[in-house]
């Protein structure tokens, strides 16, 4: 497909399109300043110190919960376990503030260091479940299936197999985690209180109390070369993927114990979303405008959802034929999106343009955010998994092209359609980024954010049920696009 | 393939959106006015949209709303974005505003001189005092700012981190301007018991009101007339404190780089109207400056209340040191 300097040109094109938001403001006069300044290296360690704990329990939640979900895939089947996956990433794609909201409704006295690592680790629970549940089938069902005819009890395979040989896979999630909560701005605030400062904190009040890109700009680098020099440090091999596996009916992946780890996440979500939502359904649509505004916006979220879904994929695609490795690969684990609002105005110190440059500007600045995320979680183990097949076509005498083509993509394409999936799932819940680059409500995120700075909180309830069947519908979508275009590539391929 | 289509989509986004003529041209033409502002003034259930139509019954003027998105976001927008007018800046980014753009000198008739906080460039339209509101009969309310420290208030406070909310803020001013200093960072302290949750924004806060998770919330004097017009309910009620309220005054102005100037300073006399201010008043939720707008409608009903004079230019100036002596508070 591409020679060797071909390859090295796009590898440059994408480190640099994904490092653009910084770019862009540096070429824009914006320079940094207080970068390392004693008040910002405090917060720092902070902030270092609330991920880590928060990445752990996560993990630990999350390894419980996987093995929850395959219980319910082999004792439900594959139908129902899917829909409790789906259901178990919830909180993810409600805005974040409403599951705050939801867990002190039940946890009031959840406050402080304790409250943001619990928090944090609740809402990515789910997450990181649905993400260990494919590494089980992807990678050591098979050992599973052979330790369960000889006998192996279940304790023994996950101390003796799970954990080395998904040791790697699983320092990629902590990872992943560690990258959300490390930059994650409202949970810190909320549940911590003042003494809870975080960098993306700093960063927030930079622009919006000072108005200084500059210190925000500063505070950015540091956390970017704060997280990149982490994970560089954190960084494990990975292991090979196998022939992805249906559940099997033995028990050694599979434990019913972690179902309801992985389910309380969502159940106090939607308890907390039965609270008045009819009310406001009953006076949205009483009124007119309301309801055109409600239109617009489900239209709105559906063309910035499906195009980040499509570009995600698209950059994933084009990641995956560069066959990442070395430094680049290292990078891609290690790079965390600048906060949204600095990638937000880069947007629009590259285009002022209005209406349907708009939608394209999210999507874009969308897809720059959750790329780097989904790589860590998700397409690196993917991609790095087929690297044996490659080289075995080549030496077979198959071109790069045709082997991307007709070994590559159909693996590729189940998890392409559950990054993309992610993608939309995450666009759909966006509001910060949206907000900064749109120039009126665009989204249904965005109306929602709106309502609740009016006092309807009614309104916005009910929206959010909205939300969550758009964003189900698109994540859907996307497996289902993306299963079915890797089943017709495979089948060519096979004739 | 997908080199080429990644290639290509890049080079659209770096070429066709790069923009090299800032403003739009149609703004410049006399028919029209681009307006930016906060999203819930121009959304449907906002007071916008209604100004908006008014204004071109009554001038042939159409209005262009632009989202600011966030407060603190519309300066840096305005260079990007050259508007005409600029709605929603308040007494806490006026001086910022004026350190990043020019803005012109607003005349106004002498009927329109008496609000007590307008500036030469920003003209007021809007306010509402600061406090505290509660559920009647859930808790009897404050009498003054240190009454909040009572043992009856614990755990019941939802406040506003002052660093990314306008009440926050206020309400950190209000202590500091009231109190000084070393004493208003004092009664913070002791306040600690008494507090349910501090939140990024005035919406958390309220919502953890509103799901009766706290007892007393700082929002406006005007907040209960939302619920008792909504939501046809009169439970809540707003605290009278003896100490007199901090004003949240939202203001709007011209900027010099505007292309429609002389209909911006129309529109801004517009907004002062009577009819107008009643429909930022209904819709808002706010206080109208002009005050007999009120007459006839439960805004003149409010109980009687005493509000405090301009902010401290000295403490607005040293907002970040403030800012860190509230966060070692540890609230």
């Amino acid at each position: 497909m591409k020679t060797g300097s071909g390859k090295s040109f796009f590898k440059i094109l994408i480190f640099v399109t994904l490092i653009s938001p910084l770019l862009i403001l540096l070429g824009s006069g914006v320079t940094p300043h207080e970068t390392f300044s004693p008040g910002t290296l405090e917060i720092l360690g902070f902030t270092f110190l609330q991920a880590g704990l928060s990445a752990a329990l996560a993990l630990s939640l999350g390894l419980l919960g996987a093995y929850g979900l395959e219980a319910a895939h082999v004792k439900w089947g594959v139908a129902n376990g899917r829909f409790l996956e789906a259901l178990s990433l919830l909180p993810n794609v409600a805005p974040v503030l409403l599951f705050l909201l939801a867990v002190m409704k039940f946890a009031p006295g959840l406050t402080g260091l304790t409250g943001i690592v619990v928090i944090h680790a609740l809402l990515n629970t789910g997450l990181v479940a649905a993400s260990v549940l494919r590494l089980f089938r992807s990678k050591i069902s098979a050992l599973a299936d052979l330790a369960w005819v000889e006998g192996c009890s279940r304790t023994r395979f996950f101390t003796r197999a799970v954990i080395p040989l998904l040791a790697g896979d699983l320092g990629l999630i902590f990872s992943f985690v560690f990258a959300i909560c490390f930059t994650s701005l409202a949970i810190p605030l909320v549940i911590g209180g003042s003494r809870a400062t975080t960098l993306e904190v700093l960063i927030w009040q930079s622009i919006r109390i000072e108005g200084d890109f500059s210190k925000a700009l500063g505070i950015a680098i540091l956390q970017l070369g704060s997280i990149l020099a982490f994970t560089f440090l954190l960084r494990r091999r990975t292991t090979t993927s196998q022939a992805a596996k249906s559940p099997s009916s033995h028990s050694l992946l599979s434990q019913f114990a972690g179902l309801p780890v992985v389910l309380l996440p969502p159940a106090l979500l939607i308890i907390s979303l039965f609270d008045r939502p009819w009310s406001g359904a009953v006076r949205l649509f009483d009124n007119d405008s309301l309801a055109g505004e409600l239109l617009k916006a489900i239209f709105g979220s559906f063309v910035i959802t499906i195009g980040t879904g499509f570009l995600v994929s698209f950059f994933m695609i084009a990641l995956a034929t560069t066959e990442p490795r070395g430094f680049f690969r290292k990078f891609l684990l290690g790079y965390v999106a600048p906060s949204s609002v600095i990638t937000g105005f880069a947007m629009l110190i590259v285009s002022n343009k209005t209406g349907t440059a708009t939608y394209l500007k999210i999507c874009v600045a969308i897809t720059l955010i959750s790329v780097p995320a989904l790589y860590r979680l998700y397409w690196d183990a993917a991609v790095s998994g087929l690297r044996s097949q490659r080289a075995t076509a080549r030496t077979l005498g198959a071109s790069n092209w045709l082997t991307f083509r007709r070994v590559v993509f159909p693996q590729l394409a189940r998890p392409l359609g559950f990054v993309a999936g992610l993608s939309s799932l995450w666009a759909w819940g966006d509001f910060a980024l949206s907000r900064t680059i749109a120039e009126r409500d665009m989204t249904l995120g965005m109306m929602i954010q709106s309502l609740m700075s009016s006092y309807r909180f009614d309104l916005a309830t009910f929206l959010v049920w909205i939300l969550i069947i758009g964003g189900a519908a698109t994540f859907f979508f996307f497996h289902f696009f993306f299963q079915e275009v890797g089943r017709v590539l495979g089948q060519k391929s096979s004739r | 393939m997908a080199l080429s289509l990644l290639l290509l989509s890049l080079g659209l986004w770096w070429t066709a959106g790069r923009p090299k003529v800032p403003v739009d041209a149609s703004t410049a033409a006399a028919g029209s006015l681009k307006v930016m502002t906060y999203s819930s003034f121009m959304n449907a259930w906002g007071p916008g949209p209604e100004i908006a139509k008014r204004y071109r019954e009554k001038t042939g003027v159409q209005i262009e709303f632009q989202d600011a998105g966030d407060a603190g976001l519309i300066l840096e927008k305005l260079k990007l974005f050259p508007v005409d007018v600029v709605i929603g800046l308040d007494q806490f980014s006026l001086d910022l505003a004026r350190k990043k753009a020019e803005w012109r000198s607003i005349e106004r008739k002498t009927d329109e001189r008496g609000f007590p906080w307008n500036e030469p460039e920003f003209v007021a339209y809007d306010w509402a005092p600061i406090t505290f509101v509660y559920r009647k009969g859930e808790i009897e309310p404050p009498k003054n700012l240190r009454d909040l420290l009572d043992p009856r208030f614990a755990g019941t406070i939802a406040l506003e981190d002052p660093r990314t909310s306008g009440p926050g803020l206020q309400f950190l001013m209000w202590v500091l301007g009231e109190m000084g200093e070393e004493k208003g960072f004092e009664f913070l302290a002791q306040l600690k018991p008494n507090i349910h949750s501090v939140s990024p924004s005035w919406s958390t806060a309220y919502g953890a009101f509103k799901d009766k998770r706290a007892k007393l919330v700082l929002s406006y004097m005007t907040s209960p007339i939302y619920h008792l017009i909504e939501e046809k309910s009169d439970i809540y009620a707003a605290a009278v404190l003896e100490d007199g309220h901090q004003p949240q005054i939202e203001f709007a102005g011209v900027p010099v780089s505007c292309r429609n100037c002389t209909e911006a300073d129309k529109f801004v006399r517009f907004v002062l109207e009577p009819e107008t201010q009643k429909q930022i008043m209904t819709k808002n939720y706010m206080l109208p400056v002009e005050s007999a707008t009120t007459a006839g409608t439960p805004f003149a009903d409010l109980p009687p209340f005493s509000t405090r004079q301009r902010l401290s230019k000295d403490l607005l100036a040293r907002r970040p040191e403030l800012f860190e002596a509230w966060r070692k508070l540890g609230l």
